[in-house]
């Protein structure tokens, strides 16, 4: 319910802060799903960087690319 | 974002069953706050893909020392300690082997869009891969 007296501008910080709010949730919780076929995607922090030596060492027998790149 | 298509392309056009593409996504301009969304993964749909997100991008740190290990101190090419390594692509021929530290990789070109044609010829002609 909107308050009689919020005026125009207050109106206008209310939804554009609504929007950035709904914007930023689902930048957090939206479903971060690799294509089907692949690993999940992975999480690197210095607890589990070791499996990605362990992942890439395994992957010897043939080249390997290592791609390093910004989501944006 | 160019630089995921065109190594989608690559990967389409190489036939080769043992290549691996690991794919790093790292934090880099302000907008990179939180992990790719699922558009954004399907940019690489191979299945010799494995995607990750580097937050503390500690790939980029352990590519950048191999990267400054195999060149001289005072090599113009050597990368000053608080570059960032991404947009780029590197090659690791087969046997390759990642012990204490990550080696030095064949090839590595930035950024992904200009240096994937290069990386295909390499590809398609693996003794080639080797060379530097």
């Amino acid at each position: 319910m909107i308050p009689a007296r919020l005026g125009k501008p207050a109106l206008l910080t209310a939804v554009v802060g609504s929007v950035v709010l709904v914007a930023g949730a689902y930048l957090l919780y939206a479903p971060r799903s690799v294509p089907e076929g692949q690993p999940a995607l992975v999480r690197l922090d210095a607890g589990n960087f070791r499996t990605l030596r362990d992942d890439f060492n395994a992957a010897g027998g043939g080249t390997r690319l290592l791609v390093l790149l910004s989501p944006t | 974002m160019r630089g995921a298509s065109a190594l989608e392309d690559l990967l389409r056009r190489s036939p080769d069953p043992l290549l691996r593409a690991f794919v790093v996504w790292e934090p880099v301009v302000w907008s990179d706050l939180t992990p790719p969304l699922t558009s954004v993964l399907a940019r690489v749909s191979d299945r010799r893909a494995a995607q990750h997100w580097d937050r503390g991008r500690l790939v980029s740190a352990v590519l950048l020392k191999a990267i400054q290990a195999d060149l001289a101190e005072g090599d113009a090419n050597r990368p000053d300690d608080d570059t960032i390594v991404w947009d780029c692509v590197a090659i690791y021929p087969p046997g390759s082997r990642w012990e204490d530290h990550l080696p030095a990789p064949a090839f590595i070109d930035c950024p992904v869009i200009k240096a994937i044609d290069e990386v295909g010829r390499r590809l398609s002609s693996p003794p080639a891969a080797a060379a530097r």
